[in-house]
C-alpha cells in the first residue's frame, strides 16, 4: 500500500520534472531567439538611419556573395524598412509565446 | 530578474552563495561586453586613422610649369598611387588609386555606401561616440553590479562568522 503510493509519487515527480525540463529548453530557445532578433534590429536601424543622411552623390551597394551590386537609394531604403516590419512582426509573435 | 525587494541579510549563507554566483556570472557578461563593445570601438577608430593614410601629407606644391602642376596636382590627390591589393590574406596584386576622393563604407547588413572621404571619417567617428557613449552606460551598470556583489559578500561573510561564533568549538 505504502509503497503503491511512494511509486505513484516517484512516477509523478518524474513526469513533472521532464514537463519542467522541457520548459526550461523551450525559454533559453525563447530568449535566444529574441536576443538574435533584437541584434537584427538594431543593425538594421543603425543602417536606415544611415540610408536617411544620403546624398545623392552617394551610390549604395549590396554585397551579392562576393562582389558588390549598385543599387538604387530608394530601392535600399524600402529594402530595409520592410526587414525592419518583418523582425518587429517576429519579435510581437514571440511576444505572445512568453 | 525579479523586482521584488528582499532583505539580503534574511538570507541563509547558501543562499547569499547562489546571489553571489549569479552576480558573478552577470558581472562576467558585463564586462565581457564592456572589452567587446572596446574592440569595435578601436576598429572604428583604426578606420578613421586609415582614412587619413589615405589623405597625401605633401604640402601644396609650387606651381612652376602646367606639366608639373598636372602632376603635382595628381600626387597630391593620390591617384595613380601605387598599392597592393590583397585578394586573400596571403595574396596580394598591385594596383593604382584611380579614384582618391571617395571610399566605400560598409554600413552593416550587407550594404555598402560610397562616400567621399571627409564624409567617411564622420561616420566612423559618429560611430565611435556611438560606442562610447554605451561604453559609458555600461561601465555604470559594472560599478553597480560590482558594489552588489560587495554588499553580498560583505552580509555572507558576517553570517558566517555568526555561525562560527554560535557553534562552540
Amino acid at each position: 500500500m505504502v509503497e503503491k503510493t511512494i511509486s505513484a509519487v516517484q512516477a509523478k515527480l518524474q513526469q513533472s520534472s521532464l514537463t519542467f525540463q522541457k520548459a526550461e529548453q523551450e525559454l533559453t530557445e525563447i530568449i535566444e531567439a529574441r536576443q538574435r532578433l533584437d541584434s537584427q534590429l538594431s543593425e538594421n536601424e543603425l543602417v536606415l538611419q544611415e540610408f536617411k543622411l544620403l546624398k545623392p552623390h552617394n551610390t549604395v551597394y549590396k554585397l551579392v556573395g562576393p562582389s558588390l551590386v549598385p543599387q538604387d537609394q530608394e530601392e535600399a531604403r524600402t529594402n530595409v524598412e520592410k526587414r525592419l516590419e518583418y523582425i518587429r512582426n517576429e519579435m510581437l509573435v514571440l511576444g505572445i509565446v512568453f | 530578474m525579479t523586482e521584488q525587494q528582499i532583505d539580503i541579510t534574511d538570507l541563509s549563507p547558501a543562499q547569499l552563495q547562489e546571489v553571489k554566483k549569479q552576480l558573478d556570472a552577470e558581472l562576467d557578461h558585463l564586462t565581457n561586453s564592456y572589452s567587446q563593445l572596446k574592440q569595435a570601438q578601436a576598429k572604428f577608430k583604426a578606420c578613421v586613422n586609415d582614412i587619413g593614410e589615405l589623405t597625401p601629407k605633401s604640402k601644396v606644391p609650387k606651381f612652376k610649369r602646367e606639366h608639373v602642376i598636372y602632376v603635382e596636382m595628381r600626387q597630391l590627390m593620390n591617384v595613380g598611387k601605387e598599392i597592393l591589393v590583397p585578394l586573400t590574406s596571403s595574396l596580394y596584386v598591385p594596383g593604382k588609386i584611380n579614384d582618391p576622393e571617395y571610399v566605400v563604407v560598409d554600413v552593416g547588413t550587407g550594404y555598402y555606401v560610397r562616400k567621399t572621404k571627409s564624409e567617411a571619417r564622420q561616420h566612423y567617428t559618429s560611430k565611435s561616440n556611438f560606442v562610447q557613449q554605451n561604453l559609458e552606460t555600461l561601465q555604470k551598470a559594472i560599478e553597480k553590479k560590482q558594489d552588489n556583489v560587495q554588499s553580498v559578500v560583505g552580509v555572507l561573510q558576517s553570517k558566517l562568522q555568526e555561525q562560527r561564533q554560535a557553534q562552540p568549538t
